[in-house]
């Protein structure tokens, strides 16, 4: 049953995909919402909010990077019959 | 180029009998950057005489132009004398026809409150004189919420005459009742929300009519006279505002300066290049007057300095900040690598020529900061095409049979090319952050903070190159020998800070997958568009326009993403992985005597 075993690869990359980036969003609504707080104050602060804002999006690479050395495992399932 | 503008402190010193003279040339040259006075030995100026009229008459300037609504662009005045006649006419003319204008409305709000008295009981159809002149009864006359059952007065007063009609929707009604009922009677309609109306008996609604409609015509006759005062003298008005308003900048720079009762001290950085021809300049204007130091001194002013192709990427470092006078200005590396990057993510013939013409219609329009970032992006977009040849895509198409290199399919090798990329990228971080040291401080300190991470990222490159390929035995250890020594000189250069960002160099580098991985999202995404098109193409008929259709739409989306996505992300690559190496920011901008503030 190779269908399986590769849909279960499928799920597993999906996951890692969907965990990462619910993460990353979480973290950056909570830095989003300091940084326009703090642009309202400052206007020359947009830079800088907007680097902090995206700096978990890291997690999401994380979690791609993952998700494709999940895919890679494919490669290594025996076809049979 | 790499380094911002040179710069050099002056100091200038004279009699006051020179200092307008010599503020008037300061103002003219725009090369000094003024340093306010905050020492306690003198007191600092005061302005001169003129600018108490001067910001009076700018008072009455902004007072016309905002009532005016104009927004024009301001041009020079040569001879601002000239102007002072001319302009006490236009506030002589502007004043007396908003006086009157306002006195008119005032006229007009108190007739529209009679009159809005007065039409609710001309409803009920009664002649004005019935309600005064009793001595035995009451009149109530006004509206009332909900109506009044004729029985519930009754019990009461058997004596009592009630007219009611309807207006606008409103229950209107005059009650006459005998006076000695009067309390009782008041309380009763209070329940019913009566309010009551007032007017003078002698007012007639027919005059009141007359009088609004020759008011309403006196006012439309002089809004068009401001109108055509608007139109005749808005140029002259933003002319003088804008000529005024540089004037009392000179008028109030003493404000700024060191002074004793005969002398003052001006002092401020001018660009090093400028700085003797400043002076001889001022030494003739005041036949050697006064006295110019210049020197070096710590904390000037940053000014960037690059050529008009590189000039367009100073929007990034104006978004972020600025450098210190000291330090490297990264806008040429910026300016190679941004668009590069952008293009790398983008990578489509199609998409670039697209946004290629976008941006080039869109510069012609704007103005101002935007326009670097329209140019900016203007250079990304041929990036854009040129990585679209490479990826052999032109709007998802792949239109070259085995490109250099194939994005979709080639994941493996996409990838890898993305951390190469950003380990040259973080190494180039390093290496530019290694020379900001060495310039500030020196060349040890340079080796412990900076030179530490080149030697940690050299063993680990040794230890994953042994672990991947295996090519020789003492790989890992000759590795892991120069991570420790790199971790150490690291705890030397930076202390615990140092060890605890470690990891980040790890993270640092994987950051850079961002670069095929935004690129795949927009790929597919064109893919999928294109792959939707092509069925409903097949079924033919009405459904071709229905293929065109979202062949328009999904690619018009999907250049907007592919804008949004590898903009940030370039940006973030820039700001984040490559800027966090070495740059420090928080740079003062230069900004010159006599520049317009908001052009600076």
């Amino acid at each position: 049953m190779v269908e399986l075993e590769l849909g279960l690869i499928a799920i597993g990359a999906g996951i890692a995909l969907a965990g990462s980036a619910y993460a990353a969003a979480i973290a950056e609504k909570e830095i989003g919402t300091a940084a326009v707080g703090a642009m309202a104050e400052k206007e020359e602060l947009f830079g800088k909010g907007l680097i902090l804002t995206v700096i978990p999006e890291t997690i999401v690479i994380f979690g791609l990077v993952v998700a494709i050395m999940i895919l890679g495992l494919a490669d290594k399932i025996p076809v049979t019959g | 180029m790499i380094r911002t503008k040179k710069m050099v402190k002056t100091r200038l010193s004279g009699p006051k009998h020179s200092l307008k003279k010599l503020i008037n040339e300061l103002h003219a040259m725009k090369l000094i950057h003024l340093i306010d006075y905050r020492g306690e030995e003198f007191e600092t100026g005061n302005s001169f005489s003129e600018a108490e009229e001067i910001s009076e008459k700018l008072i009455k300037l902004r007072a016309m132009i905002s009532r005016f609504k104009l927004n024009l662009n301001p041009r020079i005045i040569k001879d601002l004398k000239v102007c002072e006649q001319r302009f006490s006419q236009i506030f002589s003319s502007y004043h007396s026809l908003t006086a009157e204008i306002s006195s008119l409305n005032e006229r007009k709000k108190e007739l529209e409150a009679k009159k809005g008295s007065i039409e609710p009981i001309t409803s009920l159809q009664l002649s004005p004189e019935y309600f005064s002149g009793y001595e035995s009864l009451t009149v109530f006359k006004g509206t009332v919420k909900k109506q009044i059952p004729e029985q519930k007065i009754s019990e009461t007063t058997k004596d009592f005459e009630l007219f009611s009609s309807n207006f606008e929707g409103k229950n209107v009604i005059a009650l006459f009742v005998p006076t000695e009922q009067k309390e009782k009677i008041q309380s009763l309609i209070s329940e019913y929300g009566f309010s009551e109306l007032h007017f003078e008996e002698e007012t007639n609604l027919k005059e009141l009519d007359s009088e609004l409609f020759s008011i309403e015509k006196q006012l439309s006759s002089l809004n068009s006279k401001l109108d055509s005062l608007k139109e005749k003298e808005g140029q002259f008005l933003i002319d003088y505002e804008f000529n005024l308003e540089k004037e009392t900048e000179k008028l109030e720079a003493p404000l700024k300066f060191a002074v004793t009762e005969n002398a003052f001290i001006i002092e401020g950085w001018i660009p090093k290049k400028e700085a003797k021809e400043m002076q001889e300049k001022l030494n003739k204007l005041t036949e050697d007057k006064i006295f110019i130091e210049t020197f070096e001194e710590k904390g000037a002013p940053t000014a960037l300095e690059n050529p008009s192709m590189v000039k367009p990427f100073e929007f990034f470092m104006n978004l972020y900040s600025l450098p210190k006078y000291a330090e490297i200005d990264p806008t040429f590396l910026v300016f190679i690598t941004f668009p590069l990057f952008f293009g790398f993510m983008l990578g489509d013939v199609g998409y670039g020529i697209v946004t290629l013409i976008a941006f080039l219609v869109l510069r012609k329009k704007i103005k101002g900061e935007a326009k670097l970032l329209i140019n900016s992006l203007i250079v990304a977009s041929l990036a854009t095409i040129l990585f679209g040849f490479i990826f052999g895509e032109a709007f998802g198409f792949e239109f070259v049979e085995h490109p250099i290199l194939n994005r979709v399919h080639d994941l493996d090798l996409m990838l890898l090319i993305s951390i190469v990329v950003g380990l040259i990228h973080i190494t180039l971080g390093f290496l530019v952050g290694f020379y900001n040291v060495m310039i500030q401080h020196d060349f040890k300190e340079a080796v412990f903070e900076k030179g530490s991470w080149l030697v940690i990222e050299a063993g680990g490159l040794l230890v994953i190159s042994e672990m991947l390929l295996s090519m020789t035995s003492f790989g890992n250890i000759l590795g892991g020998i120069l991570i420790l020594a790199g971790i150490v000189m690291l705890f030397k250069g930076e202390g615990v800070q140092g060890l605890v960002e470690l990891p980040s160099l790890l993270s640092n580098t994987l950051s850079y997958a961002r670069l095929f991985a935004v690129g795949l999202a927009s790929v597919q995404l064109a893919l999928i568009i294109n792959a939707f098109a092509t069925d409903f193409f097949q079924q033919g008929g009405i459904m071709i326009g229905a293929a065109v259709l979202i062949l328009l739409l999904g690619h018009f989306v999907n250049i907007l993403l592919g804008l949004l996505g590898p903009f940030l992300h370039s940006l973030r690559l820039h700001y984040v992985e490559f800027f966090g190496k070495f740059y420090k920011g928080g740079g003062k901008r230069f900004i010159p005597f006599g520049t317009e503030k908001n052009n600076a």
